[in-house]
């Protein structure tokens, strides 16, 4: 059967993770650099175009891409974050021991929570782990280990949680230990060829493709969806950041302990921090274009009667920069540093606010006071004026 | 075709249709017979279906001269400058555009905004040095000049071209036009470079 269930797998298998595409910095504009999923997949399985990340043959369902994409755009469709937090709540329920201890499955198998691999935790993970023992990480050397590419994230993680624990005042709650690898026994060992009936294939095949048909009918939607008319439409409909709502509870579910102590402000710099406080500089011509493409919907634009309001909540904020590169006129800037305190923050921000008008020539609505031209319809024939003169001269 | 374009040879238009591999096709405006009757305005609104306030080709005005002695008379000259988008080498617009909507075809140089991807920002138009991306209000998305790709793509010449009245207008691929034009009139080449956005557009006075 062995075999069988190897073709099958190739052949029926449509990948544990799945993209929502309107979530990746990379579908919605070309000016991302992100590329924190390929940075990380231990096995190249993610390619990156102008129409997203897309998952290849290979993945091998680590799950590490998902800790990695700020954006929450993969998606886990096993054991995901709800999941594995209902296992560490059954096992701090079931247990009185002090520590809870992680491992990945080359480490000590025998830990109250076995990952694929480290770097898959999150930091909400490791809050709920924290929330009843302190968090010891068996962390063996990854060297030798096949998805050792991905080891730089965990050092990612377990910075930006330490920071978390700092304002939750959770003191000397994580700790990493080194401990042996252990490499997984082969399941192939000892295995004899083994002869199999016809039926007994095509009957693999159906049991493993049940279902698969229907679910890749949607899949095939939204490949039209990538191009064309959808995209504007696409990049409108939000979806939510889920790596982002579950950090979000957990951090609530720590604070509205009763046991727990009061919040402390933590400010830390914000090239790697996970969330980003942005600012309007002076220059803002409310073209809208942060707002629209931001990915989670951390900036949002108003047109009111009169007036045009940029808000920000920063809880939403994934610190993508995807509005910091596509303003035209640079008015959109990140403070060097960030208060973390701010994921707590429930109100929005006003960013930016003006009054509005409408171009008496092209119609569009724009901000500023005392003109009935865009500065654009304005400078427009001076610019073609002037370079044209250069043609005679 | 030949007896509506008399100055350039069919040939040097059938050499460029036939012309293989990657070019650049772009047309030439000999400022010096343009007599400003927005005849090419005209036909490209016919064939673009352009709303009010939407000119993929434009034609500009510029006076020259002053009145310097009231005894003498004026030494006064207008220039009429068609302008259309020059389907530039390094296209600013497209470097500019957030949601890279904005494209320069390899096979043929044409450069086409994908209008829905595009989200109406209107950043090529700030970046365009030459005022081609044009604002449509109603649907609210940027167009501009796409050197009838439609009708190139049957073998056709842009509709400016054909409706020309002075025949001062011609189609062609970039190579071929330049060394046609060179055996022609060599000296009177006019740039309208701006930037570096190389434009393909060739004019001559």
């Amino acid at each position: 059967m062995r075999i069988a269930e190897k073709v099958v797998n190739t052949i029926a298998d449509n990948h544990h993770m799945s993209v929502e595409t309107t979530l990746c910095s990379r579908f919605r504009t070309p000016k991302s650099d992100c590329s924190f999923c390929i940075d990380v997949c231990p096995v190249n399985a993610i390619k990156i175009s102008d129409e997203g990340a897309e998952i290849k043959e290979g993945c091998i369902d680590c799950g590490v891409c998902y800790s990695a994409c700020p954006n929450g755009a993969l998606r886990i469709k096993g054991r995901d974050d709800r999941k594995i937090i209902e296992e560490i709540r059954s096992e701090v329920t079931g247990q009185k021991s002090e520590i809870f201890r992680i491992s990945c499955e080359h480490g000590d198998r025998t830990a109250d929570l076995v990952v694929p691999c480290l770097s898959r935790l999150t930091e909400a993970l490791l809050l709920e782990a924290a929330r009843a023992a302190s968090v010891k990480i068996l962390r063996p050397p990854c060297q030798g280990c096949p998805s050792a590419k991905a080891s730089s994230h965990l050092d990612r993680i377990i910075q930006s949680t330490s920071c978390l624990y700092e304002m939750m005042d959770i003191r000397d709650a994580l700790h990493v230990t080194h401990c042996t690898f252990s490499p997984i026994e082969s399941r192939t060992q000892n295995s004899e060829p083994e002869i199999l009936s016809r039926r007994e294939l095509f009957m693999s095949f159906s049991v493993k493709a049940a279902g698969i048909a229907s679910a890749s009918i949607p899949d095939i939607g939204q490949k039209n969806k990538e191009s064309g008319e959808i995209f504007r439409e696409a990049i409108q409909n939000r979806h939510e950041n889920l790596k982002r709502s579950i950090l979000l509870k957990s951090i609530g579910n720590v604070i509205s302990n009763p046991d727990s102590r009061a919040v402390e402000p933590v400010n830390v710099p914000s090239e790697n921090a996970i969330l980003s406080d942005v600012e309007i500089a002076s220059g803002c011509m409310g073209c809208g274009v942060c707002a629209k493409l931001c990915p989670t919907g951390a900036i949002t634009q108003c047109w009111t009667e009169d007036r045009f309001r940029l808000s920000f909540s920063a809880r939403l904020c994934t610190n993508c920069r995807i509005c910091v590169k596509t303003c035209l006129y640079n008015a959109v800037k990140t403070k060097d540093t960030v208060s973390l305190n701010l994921l707590l923050e429930q109100k929005e921000v006003v960013l930016f606010e003006a009054n509005r008008n409408v171009c008496a020539v092209c119609k569009i609505d724009f901000t500023g006071d005392g003109s009935d031209l865009c500065p654009l319809c304005m400078n427009r024939h001076k610019k073609q004026t002037k370079m044209i003169q250069k043609l005679f001269k | 075709m030949s007896e509506l374009n008399p100055i350039i040879p069919q040939e040097v238009i059938e050499e460029s249709f036939k012309k293989p591999g990657p070019k650049q096709y772009t047309l030439w405006v000999d400022l010096e017979y343009c007599i400003g009757c927005h005849s090419c305005s005209m036909g490209c609104k016919a064939e673009n279906n352009t709303p009010v306030g939407v000119d993929y080709n434009r034609v500009i005005e510029i006076e020259e001269g002053e009145f310097r002695d009231p005894k003498k008379p004026p030494e006064m000259r207008v220039y009429f400058v068609p302008m259309p988008c020059m389907h530039c080498g390094r296209p600013a617009c497209m470097a500019a555009c957030p949601v890279g909507a904005i494209t320069k075809r390899k096979e043929d140089g044409i450069v086409l905004i994908n209008k829905d991807k595009c989200i109406g920002c209107r950043y090529c138009a700030w970046a365009c040095p030459y005022g081609a991306p044009q604002f449509n209000a109603e649907a609210k998305v940027m167009e501009k000049c796409t050197l009838c790709v439609h009708r190139v793509e049957k073998g056709l010449q842009p509709a400016c071209v054909t409706t020309c009245v002075a025949k001062t207008r011609f189609f062609g691929e970039l190579n071929i036009l330049t060394d046609y034009i060179n055996r022609q009139k060599a000296a009177k080449r006019a740039s309208i470079g701006a930037g570096d956005t190389q434009p393909s557009v060739l004019y001559t006075k």
